[in-house]
């Protein structure tokens, strides 16, 4: 498997994981009461730990390069998210949500693109090749 | 904002990852970043209470807009025309979704 399909894997498993961690804070937080304790309400810890694995799997995703692919596919737990909203909550999906995340993925392909430059090459290269391009 | 934070710290602690538990234990940027990601859960999960998760989700994209000031301000990295025209359209894109919440 090559390292970019590798990264676009690992970057789409986690945007998915990271969805459902989202829904799952959501859950928790709606059962939230005046007491502190009720932060300790198996949803958020849940949640909590879907975050922190989804981010682990990110950071070993975002090494692969080509952050203009990787970034809006991070995004893409945003979408998966307005679905669970509507699935899980039954929250009403207007025009207004759509257009603004579609804008908002759009927004976020840039900022990948911009970043690419800035980005250390992945070490794929052969140090032949590293000579060659210098 | 503190999320972006948090991803500035945990990007200069993996620039010095290594795979012993140790140098991860004793990373302290990394330690620091996810300690901010910590609060930013909190924030988040407040914010969740009472506010619909379809709005509030995708307005995590701003982290990469402050991400991408910061890196112009703390890291001293170049602005670039792709990386100007990403945030300006992340913010327009956050300003229609608020529109579209229940009022």
């Amino acid at each position: 498997m090559s390292p970019l399909v590798r990264s676009m894997l690992l970057v789409f498993g986690a945007s998915v994981i990271g969805s459902f961690g989202m829904a799952f804070l959501k859950m928790g937080a709606n059962r939230l009461t005046k007491s502190i304790w009720s932060f300790l309400n198996t949803r958020l810890i849940f949640g909590v730990a879907l975050f922190l694995g989804s981010s682990a799997i990110y950071v070993a995703g975002i090494k692969g390069g080509q952050l203009s692919v990787l970034y809006p596919m991070v995004s893409l737990g945003y979408v998966w998210g307005l679905v669970w909203a509507k699935i899980f909550f039954n929250e009403p999906l207007t025009k207004q949500k759509f257009a603004g995340l579609g804008l908002i993925l759009l927004g976020v392909f840039f900022v990948g693109l911009g970043s690419q430059d800035s980005q250390p090459a992945p070490p794929v290269t052969t140090a032949s090749q590293q000579v060659q391009s210098h | 904002m503190l999320g972006a934070l948090a991803q500035l710290l945990i990007k200069k602690g993996t620039d010095h990852l290594t795979l012993e538990l140790m140098s991860l234990v004793t990373n302290v940027p990394l330690i620091i970043g996810y300690s901010i990601y910590g609060v930013n859960t909190l924030l988040m999960v407040l914010a969740l209470k009472d506010g619909e998760m379809s709005l509030l989700y995708p307005i995590i994209a701003l982290t990469y807009v402050w991400t991408t000031l910061l890196s112009y301000t703390v890291l001293g990295e170049p602005s670039n025309a792709y990386k100007n025209i990403g945030i300006v359209t992340i913010v327009v894109g956050v300003a229609i979704m608020g529109r579209g919440g229940r009022k």
